[in-house]
């Protein structure tokens, strides 16, 4: 018996032995991957800021024709005036207030005027970049990355020192002046300088979508939906917060829909929103130059996006 | 990429915190108690399981080897004086026992009547079923307790699970949180003391009917040959009383 009883517990040390080995790593596979998404949105931050550059070298070109084909120009302008419409709604408020505040999307605009002057003479050849330039403008910032190299191959040539000029007057501050030298200028070429700048401001200075997202997929980690309730695809909750520059909450969330508070279950799910923003903030890789446009959310949490239906 | 660094450290943290060895040392003083006490049960389970192999492959071998020198022809004498005082196993142990009580009966010259013929029979056949009654019981020890384990262990891992989950709630009342992570190591420590109370009655179960199985088959196999040995015996007593 003494002997069975030694077996019995090698036994048992070779099974916990398995077990020890063998169970975490089937626990393993649990992992959730977040870090793709996250490296998505810093991505796209740079390539908003990136996207002024390329439309100031556009710019140029459509300035050059100005004399012959003046007919040409008015063509092109047409097409984009429908993609910036939905743009420029939106924004119209934005750029008046924030020109003092953002430097940078004004710049764009003094180094086009700049550039237009001296290079009247260039023949109708530059009538093709013309094309292109409304195309980039609809789609966003992908696009705009490949319309920059053939723009500089044309531009290398007579605006290699200028561009600098452009760039260092980007750096000082100057944007009051310049709006006053362009306002005869854009008499001229009225159509393609006012849209750029419109569009430039829209991007800086809104949240893009991407970056309510950032937000959103920040809050729906913390969010365990309360899979259990009646229709819970109808559980829309909308709570408001108001967030300080770091991404902390000034004041605790405030659900809105409070006559709906009565029912159980959405008062459990609210509740359960609720817990997830305390636990999620403070928000992290929130654009500070864009402060005011977040201090105030109305975050909309729909469990239909959660339960995938 | 620090946040990818930090999802793998949080990964990594889940997983130490679910694997077996943290559950158990975090539980709850009476799961750990019930996961003792069912380790226990579970190590004496399989120590009788590999005891109760071993034995009855032995004896079953020993019979068979038995069945075959008896029924070879030699004389049952002699084979009795080999065997003697060391029979090591139960059919060799009743084979042993019936020889000495005919023997001490033939010593006497008692094998005259007609009536005395009888008594002896009965006396042979009287030893020989306490015998298979002793031998059995033997072999059946520890049996008893496979089965209480097997019955009795997930009802031990219930009672684990259910004072787990029991902590798992009042963590919730305590925390005033519903979320999972309140309440997951408490149910994942106590539906593990469920798991080990099965893992310990399985075993014990199936050894059990398998071995009670071999047992009654092996019970059958001794009866069959004490009535063959009684009734060469009695065939003896007729010849020496005519």
């Amino acid at each position: 018996m003494r002997a069975a009883i030694t077996i019995s517990v090698a036994f048992h040390f070779a099974l916990a032995a398995a077990a020890w080995t063998g169970v975490p790593v089937l626990f393993r596979d649990v992992l959730r991957e977040d870090t793709p998404i996250i490296v998505e949105l810093v991505a796209i931050d740079e390539e908003t800021r990136a996207a002024p550059q390329v439309v100031k070298k556009e710019e140029p070109d459509p300035e050059d024709e100005p004399p012959k084909p003046e007919p040409v120009k008015a063509a092109p302008a047409p097409p984009p005036p429908p993609p910036p419409a939905p743009v420029a709604q939106p924004t119209p408020p934005a750029p008046p207030e924030k020109v003092a505040a953002l430097p940078p999307p004004p710049k764009p605009e003094p180094k086009p005027e700049a550039v237009e002057p001296p290079p009247p003479p260039p023949p109708e050849t530059r009538i093709i970049p013309d094309p292109p330039t409304p195309k980039p403008v609809p789609p966003r910032a992908d696009i705009r990355p490949r319309t920059k190299p053939t723009p500089p191959s044309k531009a290398a040539t007579f605006d290699a020192g200028r561009i600098s000029v452009l760039i260092d007057k980007s750096r000082k501050e100057t944007t009051p002046e310049v709006d006053s030298e362009e306002a005869p200028k854009k008499f001229l070429q009225p159509p393609p300088v006012p849209q750029s700048p419109v569009r430039q401001a829209a991007v800086g200075n809104r949240l893009t979508i991407t970056e309510v997202d950032a937000i959103r997929f920040q809050i729906e980690q913390c969010w365990n939906v309360p899979a259990g309730a009646r229709d819970a695809q109808d559980l829309v909750i909308r709570i408001q917060i108001s967030l300080k520059p770091d991404g902390s909450l000034r004041s605790p969330p405030e659900i809105l829909d409070r006559e709906r508070m009565g029912d159980g279950f959405y008062r459990a799910a609210a509740e359960s929103a609720r817990r997830a923003i305390q636990r999620c903030t403070p928000l992290k890789n929130l654009p500070t130059a864009k402060y005011d446009r977040w201090q105030e959310i109305t975050l909309t949490f729909n469990p239909r996006d959660m339960l995938g239906g | 990429m620090e946040q990818a660094v930090e999802a793998a450290a949080i990964a990594g943290s889940i997983s130490g915190d679910l694997s077996i060895l943290s559950l158990v040392l975090r539980a709850d003083i009476i799961v750990k108690l019930v996961l003792i006490l069912l380790l226990g049960a579970s190590v004496w389970c399989w120590a009788i399981i590999f005891d109760k192999i071993r034995n009855i492959r032995r004896v079953s071998g020993k019979a068979s080897e038995f069945e075959e020198v008896f029924w070879s022809g030699g004389s049952l004498e002699d084979l009795y004086d080999r065997i003697g005082t060391k029979a090591d196993h139960p059919m060799a142990i009743l084979f042993a026992s019936a020889m000495r009580e005919w023997r001490r009966s033939g010593a006497h010259g008692l094998v005259a009547s007609d009536k005395l013929t009888t008594g002896v029979q009965e006396r042979i056949g009287q030893v020989m079923r306490l015998t298979i009654a002793r031998e059995l019981d033997r072999l059946e020890r520890y049996l008893g307790f496979l089965a209480t384990v097997g019955s009795t262990a997930p009802f031990i891992g219930l009672f684990g699970t259910v004072w787990g989950i029991m902590n798992s709630f009042q963590s919730i009342a305590l925390s005033k949180n519903t979320s999972l992570a309140v309440v997951a190591p408490g149910i994942a420590e106590a539906l593990f003391a469920t798991a080990f109370g099965l893992v310990a009655a399985i075993p014990a179960v199936v050894a059990y009917n398998k071995f009670s199985n071999d047992l009654n088959r092996f019970a059958g196999r001794l009866e069959g040959f004490a009535g063959e040995f009684s009734a060469i015996l009695s065939r003896q007593l007729d010849e020496r009383a005519t």
